[in-house]
């Protein structure tokens, strides 16, 4: 209904009455008065000149359900969003929705989370109204071993978005990092529940860093991250970003699904960040060097150790080999 | 001393009955010990499969397992086997400072997480399908495992 009124008063060029808008979405004018009320309170800005109309004025900085919907380009991702103003994580609620039966494409979205997180425990910081925290859940037919492409079809998905919607260029960090200029400005964390040879369900959480200045990110990552506000030196509406990334995850997971992990290996190998370039691999408590050569088939990274070997890498952290750190990001992304 | 001739070691003491061995070179001190896998007594008690450890070099960087453990007995029908549903890295508690889900000896129930395989970015958090108690967990915290890898033993309640 929101949405509704929400058009019909974006698409006129002046003042609606309130007649006019009984008519358009088909409720009595108590109703359009008692909605305009509540618009009002989740802060449109809406003006009303006796015997003249509503006109909005503005629109609130916030994710709501109807807005990102009035923007999708989607079958199955978004149909239902769940907004929370502030949450614990939204992967957390994604998967209790899950588990409670919520159908596939289900949207967890918040303007912050007090609990958001990162991988092993660690904490992401989600202040209120600064980022998009989203979570998806899809419950995609494959087998559990294959699921872990997950994570890179959700990040070619953002990466997608953020290029499209600021007009800077972002790589990809294997598996799961978004950089722009070298640096984090957008994290994906997925989680599974699986039986043997079956997924119930995995949901895929992102988090973006967008309107956070300099100072609103966290001190200890300040060297390695930033936001897009900072990247593009605007403001970014975050609705038209998220709506973005969920209509190319929609495209990317689906060719994925129908076609298999090689539909979308080319477009992944073209934005993987380091490739050519001497990493550090930390994987289960070792650490060793080499050099990140190409994306395997099942989405592994291969990087080639100092023996020659190929090595593909499944389960690590990967980071250019100290030294080599964000200044050559920074230059290469800048030229 | 090189890895080869810490290889060669072992694979004389693997073929010897020879239980210990102690070597010192250049400062270096090797001991290699083998573990002799004892029959499992026909007492029906979980705790009773020792698993037949494999020769270990001790002082050796842990880089690279000298040899594959071989698993406990992992066919007795009276316990639930749950398996790696794919390859990834194995975490026995949520974060590196929390405490394990599990450990050998609890009772958990249907549902209850007992561990996380990571890879890529995906947790993949393995819940218990069965109530009973942890007889055994054959792999150790972080370690790689590999698609179909046993993790626990349980034995239903």
């Amino acid at each position: 209904m929101k949405r509704l009124i929400l058009q019909a008063l974006s698409s006129a060029e002046g003042p609606v009455s309130g007649e006019a808008l009984s008519r358009a979405v088909g409720k009595s004018r108590t109703a359009i008065w008692q909605w305009i009320k509540e618009l009002r309170e989740d802060g449109y800005v809406i003006d009303a000149a006796p015997n003249r109309g509503y006109r909005l004025l503005s629109r609130p900085d916030r994710l709501y359900p109807w807005e990102i919907q009035s923007r999708l380009k989607t079958r199955v991702i978004g149909r239902e969003i769940e907004y929370r103003p502030v949450v614990d994580s939204t992967n957390d609620l994604a998967k209790t929705m899950a588990k409670d039966g919520a159908a596939e494409g289900l949207v967890v979205v918040a303007e912050e989370q007090r609990k958001g997180k990162g991988r092993r425990g660690r904490s992401w910081a989600s202040p209120f109204g600064l980022g998009v925290w989203v979570s998806v859940l899809l419950r995609p037919a494959i087998a559990p071993y294959d699921a872990p492409q997950a994570a890179l079809v959700a990040a070619l998905a953002a990466a997608r978005a953020v290029e499209g919607e600021v007009g800077v260029e972002a790589q990809i960090k294997w598996p799961n990092d978004i950089l722009v200029g070298g640096l984090k400005t957008a994290g994906i964390l997925v989680e599974m529940d699986a039986e043997l040879e079956e997924v119930r369900s995995l949901v895929i959480g992102v988090g973006i860093n967008v309107n956070l200045s300099r100072q609103e990110l966290p001190e200890d990552a300040r060297s390695r991250a930033t936001s897009l506000m900072e990247a593009a030196g605007r403001k970014i509406d975050r609705v038209e970003l998220l709506a973005a990334f969920l209509t190319r995850l929609e495209e990317s997971y689906f060719t994925w699904i129908e076609k298999g992990f090689a539909a979308i290996l080319p477009a992944l190998r073209e934005k993987a960040a380091y490739l050519g370039e001497r990493v550090e691999v930390i994987e289960a408590g070792r650490r060793w060097q080499g050099i990140a050569r190409d994306l395997g088939d099942d989405g592994a990274l291969l990087v080639e150790d100092d023996s020659g070997q190929l090595v593909a890498v499944y389960a690590a952290e990967v980071s250019l080999r100290p030294g080599q750190g964000a200044r050559s990001g920074q230059g290469r992304a800048g030229a | 001393m090189k890895i080869d001739e810490i290889k060669e070691l072992i694979e004389i003491v693997n073929k010897t009955d020879i239980a210990e061995l102690a070597v010192e070179s250049e400062g270096v001190r090797i001991s290699i010990k083998k573990a002799i896998f004892l029959q499992a007594p026909p007492v029906p008690q979980a705790a009773a499969h020792p698993a037949p450890q494999p020769v270990r070099a001790e002082p050796v960087e842990p880089a690279e397992p000298v040899a594959a453990p071989t698993q406990p007995d992992l066919d007795d029908d009276r316990y639930v086997k749950v398996t790696a549903p794919m390859v990834g890295t194995f975490y026995r508690a949520p974060a590196p400072d929390a405490e394990p889900y599990v450990s050998e000896g609890d009772v958990v129930e249907v549902g209850q997480p007992l561990c996380i395989i990571e890879a890529m970015k995906l947790m993949n958090e393995i819940e218990s399908e069965v109530r009973g108690r942890i007889v055994k967990i054959l792999v150790e915290n972080e370690e790689p495992v590999e698609y179909g890898e046993p993790l626990f033993l349980i034995e239903p309640l």
